[in-house]
C-alpha cells in the first residue's frame, strides 16, 4: 500500500538531485563571470596605458556556418553573403577560411539547382562563379574550428585549411547557426561554448597569431557567446541578447524556406555600401544597427579593444592591406649597394619607448594566470558544492530506503 | 494436496546467499569499472621540465678590435655600447680588444685607411686624419645592428622562415587588344640577377621559385587620367591594387610563406601607367612594395612581345630591391662612400642578418615556450603528450647549446632549431584543449546514467547489511 508513495518520493528526490546542482553552479557561474570581467577590464586598462600604434599588414577571415539541412538554408546564405563581401572588399581567397555544410546548392529540394540566394527575388547568386569552401560537410566540427584558430592542425593539411596569421594579422571571425546561452550548436551534433572560443582566442594571442579580431555572430542569444572573452584586442558584436531569438529576414515561397537572417541582412546591406577605399568605421556599422529591422537587439562589446571603434576602419578587417610603400630608390641595380644619406639620420629616441612597450606587453601577459587561478578556484568550489549536494541527497535517499526496508519487514 | 503456490522463501533466487552474491557482483563490476572510467576520461598532462625563469635573456657576443693608430678612447666604446643597448633588446654583447681574441666570435676590425672610409669583409677602413669618434661609433653600430625601431615598425620584412616560395607573375591587364607581352625569359633573368643573392643568403633561407604568365588581369581600381594623357594610380589606389578576387596568385602547393613579385603590364588603353606620389605628382618610381607580401612593378612595355633577359634588367633590379627589403637586408651605412662590390651580399650584411634573425628566433622560441607553460597552467583540460614534451625539451636543448657556441652561423643554426621545436610543440595537433563542458553538462550526462543504476544498488546493499546485522542480533539473542 505504501510502496507507490515511496516511489514518488524517489522521483521527487531524483529530480531534486538533478536540479539542485544546476541552480548551484549557475549561481557560481555568475560570480565567476563578474570576477573574470573585472580582471579582464583591469587587464585591458593596463594594455591601454601601454599601447603603440596599431598596425597590420594582412587580413584574414574565418567564416563558419554551423548548421546543415535544408531548413537552415538561411545560415548558409548568411555565410556566403559574408564571404562575398570580404572577398569583394579585397581579402584574397587564400586568406579566407570558409566552413560550410554546403548541402544547399545541390540539395534535391533546391528549385534553383546550383545556386544559393539570399533574397526571394533571386537577384544575386551567392554560390555563383568562384567560391572556395575550405571545410565542407562533416568537416565543420567544433574541433576543426578550434584547430583552425589555434593552428593545431594535422601536418598533412593543405595551406587552404590553415589560418596562417601572425602578429600583424587582423582577423574577422563570423559564426552563424543555432545557439543558446553561451553555446552554438554544430550540425545538430555538438556544441561550441563561449569558453572554448575564449580559450582559443587566448591561445592565439599567446602565440601572437593576431593583431586584432573582429568577432561577429548571428544566432539566438548571440551576445552571450562573446561574454567570456578575456584576450586583448577583440571587438565583438552579436545579433541578439540573452534570452532573445534571432529571426530570419524573409522567406522564399518558391524554395519553401527562409533565405537570410535579419541581423546578417542588415550588416550586409550596410557593407554593400562601402568599397575598398571606404573610410567608414566600425562605429558607423554599429550605428546602422536597427533593432526594429533586425528584430532583435544587437550587442557590441569593445572593452577588450585598445583602439576606439570610431577610429577603426571597416576596411581594417574586410579590406586587403593597410598600406604600401612606393620604392624610393631608382631602379638602378647598382643603386642597391649604394647608400642613402637620409636613411642614416636617425639615432633613435623612440627606441626606449618601444622597449617599454614590449616590456609592458610582457607585463600584461604575466597578469593572465591570475584569472585562471580565480577561475579554477571557482570551478573547484562549484564541483565541491555540487558534490556535497549530491551526497546530502544520496543520504536522504538512503534514509528513505532504510524506512522502506522497515516497512517491508512490517509487511512480511 | 500441495499448495498451488510455492512458499517465496523457497525460491532459489530468494535465498539470502544468492541475493548477496548478486549484489556483491554488481558492486564488484562497478568497482572494477571505475579505474577504466577514470582512465578513459582523464587527460594526459605530462609535466614539462621547464622553468620559465630559467630562460635567460639573449646574449650574442661581438668583438671589436681597434688598431692603436686611431687612439680610440673609452668615450668611443661607451658610445657604441650605449647605442647598441638601446636596440635589439640589449642582446648584443660587444667587447673591445687591441688584438684579435677568439677567431670564432664575430670580430670587427677597425683599420686605418689611406683614402676614404670603406668596409671590406667585416673590416672598417677609416682614415686616420678623421678623428671624429661619434661618426665612427655610428658607423660601427650600423654594421653590427643597423635596424632601428622605425625599421621594425614598418614591418616590411617578413617573419623568419627556413623556406620561402618566390612567385613571379607577369600579368597582362588585357591581352585581347593584341598588344601585350606573350612571354618573358624569367628563368634567364633569375639566373643572371637573382642567383648571386639567393646563393649568398642560402645559409639563412632556402627558396622555391615559381612563375606564371596571365593574359587577363583586370584592375579593380580605376586608373586616373592625367593632363598629359597618361594614366596614374594614387597611393590609395595602390593599397587596393592587388585584385586577388580575379587574379589567381596563390597556389597552395606547400605551407611555406610566399613572396609575390608582380610585373604588371597595363592594357594599351591605360598606357603609360604611372604611380602618383603623396602630393599627387607622377613619381619617378614605378614599383611599390606591399609589406610582408611582395612587390609590384608597373611595366609600360617597349614595342616588343617577348621580354628578353636584358629587357628584364630594370624590373629584376626592382624585384631584387624589394626582396632585399622583404628579407630585411641591411643597407650600407651612409658614411661609406664606396666599397668594393661583392656578388650578392657583403659578408657584414650577411652577418648582420644572421645576428638579427638569431636574436628574433631566440626571443620567439622563448616567448613560445613561456606561452606553452602559461596556457597549460591556464587551460586545465589541455593535454600535454609525449610529443609536446619532446619538442619542448628539444627547444630547450637548442637554447642551452647557444651558450656554448660562439660563431654567428652556429648561433643562428641553434636559434633556428630552437624556434622550430618550440613552434612544433605549440602547434602540436595533440595539444588541443578538450572542449569545455560546464559542470551542469557533466551532471546532466552522469546523473541519468549513473544515479538510476547506482541508487537501487546502494539501497540494496544497505538493506542487506541491515538484514545481516538483524540476523546476527537475532542469533546472538538465541544463543543468550
Amino acid at each position: 500500500m505504501l510502496l507507490p508513495c515511496f516511489r514518488h518520493l524517489h522521483l521527487l528526490l531524483f529530480s531534486l538531485l538533478l536540479a539542485t546542482p544546476l541552480v548551484f553552479s549557475a549561481h557560481e557561474a555568475h560570480t565567476d563571470e563578474d570576477a573574470k570581467y573585472a580582471q579582464a577590464q583591469e587587464q585591458a586598462r593596463k594594455f591601454f596605458s601601454a599601447t603603440g600604434s596599431a598596425s597590420h599588414t594582412n587580413n584574414w577571415a574565418v567564416l563558419v556556418c554551423a548548421s546543415r539541412y535544408w531548413f537552415n538554408y538561411r545560415h548558409m546564405a548568411n555565410t556566403l553573403g559574408m564571404y562575398r563581401t570580404v572577398k569583394r572588399l579585397g581579402v584574397p581567397d587564400s586568406n579566407i577560411i570558409l566552413m560550410l555544410a554546403d548541402d544547399m546548392a545541390c540539395n534535391t529540394r533546391n528549385k534553383a539547382p546550383g545556386s544559393v540566394y539570399a533574397n526571394s527575388k533571386h537577384l544575386l547568386d551567392l554560390y555563383g562563379d568562384n567560391i572556395e569552401v575550405d571545410y565542407r560537410g562533416y568537416e565543420v566540427t567544433v574541433e576543426n574550428v578550434i584547430r583552425v584558430l589555434t593552428g593545431r592542425v594535422p601536418d598533412h593539411y593543405p595551406r587552404s585549411k590553415r589560418l596562417l596569421s601572425d602578429e600583424r594579422s587582423n582577423i574577422f571571425f563570423y559564426l552563424t547557426g543555432h545557439g543558446g546561452n553561451e553555446f552554438l550548436k554544430f550540425q545538430d551534433n555538438e556544441e561550441i561554448s563561449a569558453f572554448d572560443v575564449a580559450d582559443a582566442f587566448e591561445t592565439m594571442w599567446q602565440k601572437k597569431r593576431y593583431n586584432e579580431i573582429f568577432f561577429m555572430i548571428d544566432t539566438c542569444q548571440a551576445n552571450t557567446m562573446y561574454s567570456k572573452f578575456y584576450s586583448p584586442n577583440i571587438i565583438a558584436t552579436g545579433s541578439s541578447r540573452l534570452g532573445e531569438s534571432s529571426y530570419s529576414f524573409e522567406t522564399d515561397y518558391d524554395l519553401g524556406t527562409a533565405v537570410i537572417d535579419s541581423y546578417t541582412h542588415g550588416v550586409l546591406q550596410y557593407l554593400e555600401g562601402i568599397n575598398k577605399t571606404s573610410t567608414a568605421t566600425i562605429q558607423d556599422l554599429f550605428n546602422a544597427y536597427d533593432p526594429v529591422k533586425m528584430k532583435s537587439h544587437p550587442g557590441i562589446d569593445t572593452h577588450l579593444s585598445k583602439r576606439p571603434v570610431n577610429e577603426t576602419l571597416l576596411t581594417d578587417f574586410f579590406g586587403a592591406v593597410a598600406r604600401v610603400e612606393v620604392d624610393q630608390s631608382s631602379n638602378d641595380y647598382t643603386s642597391l649597394y649604394l647608400d642613402e644619406v637620409e636613411n642614416a639620420a636617425s639615432l633613435t629616441p623612440q627606441t626606449n619607448e618601444s622597449v617599454v612597450r614590449v616590456l609592458s606587453r610582457g607585463g600584461s601577459h604575466e597578469h593572465t594566470p591570475a584569472i585562471s587561478q580565480d577561475a579554477s578556484w571557482a570551478r573547484a568550489m562549484r564541483t565541491w558544492g555540487g558534490m556535497s549536494v549530491l551526497l546530502v541527497l544520496l543520504g536522504g535517499v538512503l534514509v528513505s530506503s532504510k524506512r522502506r526496508a522497515t516497512v517491508t519487514t512490517l509487511d512480511t | 494436496m500441495p499448495h498451488p503456490f510455492r512458499d517465496p522463501g523457497t525460491l532459489p533466487f530468494q535465498s539470502t546467499s544468492i541475493r548477496r552474491t548478486i549484489i556483491a557482483c554488481y558492486c564488484a563490476v562497478i568497482l572494477a569499472a571505475t579505474p577504466l572510467w577514470w582512465l578513459t576520461t582523464s587527460i594526459q598532462r605530462l609535466p614539462l621540465n621547464l622553468d620559465i625563469n630559467s630562460l635567460h635573456p639573449v646574449s650574442i657576443p661581438v668583438h671589436v678590435v681597434t688598431s692603436n693608430a686611431h687612439r680610440l678612447d673609452g668615450e668611443f666604446r661607451q658610445a657604441v655600447q650605449q647605442s647598441l643597448s638601446s636596440k635589439a633588446w640589449k642582446a648584443i654583447d660587444v667587447k673591445f680588444f687591441d688584438t684579435p681574441q677568439d677567431t670564432l666570435v664575430q670580430t670587427y676590425h677597425i683599420r686605418p685607411s689611406d683614402g676614404p672610409t670603406y668596409v671590406q669583409g667585416n673590416d672598417i677602413f677609416y682614415p686616420l686624419t678623421d678623428s671624429s669618434t661619434p661618426i665612427l661609433a655610428k658607423l660601427l653600430v650600423d654594421l653590427i645592428y643597423p635596424f632601428t625601431e622605425e625599421h621594425d615598425h614598418r614591418h616590411v620584412s617578413v617573419q623568419y622562415a627556413p623556406r620561402y616560395r618566390l612567385a613571379f607573375s607577369l600579368l597582362n591587364e588585357d591581352a585581347a587588344d593584341g598588344d601585350h607581352i606573350i612571354d618573358w625569359d624569367i628563368q634567364g633573368a633569375l639566373a643572371k640577377y637573382f642567383s648571386p643573392f639567393l646563393k649568398s643568403v642560402s645559409s639563412l633561407h632556402n627558396f622555391t621559385i615559381e612563375s606564371q604568365v596571365q593574359y587577363h588581369a583586370p584592375l579593380s581600381v580605376q586608373a586616373r587620367t592625367q593632363e598629359d594623357g597618361s594614366f596614374a594610380l594614387s597611393q590609395e589606389d595602390l593599397a587596393v591594387f592587388i585584385n586577388s578576387a580575379e587574379w589567381s596568385l596563390s597556389s597552395s602547393v606547400s605551407n611555406d610563406p610566399v613572396l609575390h613579385f608582380i610585373l604588371f603590364v597595363p592594357s594599351r588603353d591605360h598606357r603609360p601607367l604611372r604611380i602618383l606620389d603623396l602630393d599627387g605628382k607622377p613619381s619617378s618610381s614605378s614599383s611599390f612594395i606591399l609589406p610582408q607580401w611582395g612587390g609590384v612593378v608597373m611595366f609600360n612595355p617597349p614595342e616588343t612581345q617577348v621580354l628578353r633577359v636584358d629587357d628584364l634588367l630594370s624590373p629584376s633590379a626592382a624585384f631584387l630591391g624589394q626582396l632585399h627589403s622583404l628579407l630585411g637586408v641591411p643597407r650600407s651605412p651612409a658614411l661609406v662612400n664606396h666599397q668594393p662590390r661583392e656578388a650578392g651580399l657583403s659578408s657584414w650584411q650577411l652577418d648582420t642578418m644572421l645576428r638579427k634573425r638569431s636574436i628574433e628566433n631566440i626571443r620567439d622560441s622563448q616567448d613560445t615556450l613561456r606561452s606553452i607553460v602559461r596556457l597549460v597552467n591556464q587551460i586545465e583540460n589541455m593535454p600535454v603528450g609525449e610529443k609536446v614534451r619532446g619538442a619542448v625539451d628539444a627547444s630547450l636543448a637548442a637554447l642551452r647549446q647557444l651558450q656554448s657556441v660562439r660563431s654567428t652561423k652556429d648561433i643562428f643554426r641553434r636559434s633556428a632549431d630552437a624556434v622550430h621545436s618550440a613552434s612544433s610543440a605549440f602547434f602540436s595537433p595533440d595539444m588541443l584543449a578538450m572542449l569545455y563542458f560546464p559542470a551542469e553538462h557533466k551532471y546532466a550526462v552522469y546523473t541519468p546514467l549513473f544515479a538510476s543504476g547506482l541508487i537501487p544498488v546502494l539501497g540494496a546493499v544497505v538493506r542487506e547489511i541491515k538484514a545481516w546485522k538483524d540476523e546476527r542480533k537475532l542469533a546472538r539473542a538465541k544463543v543468550a
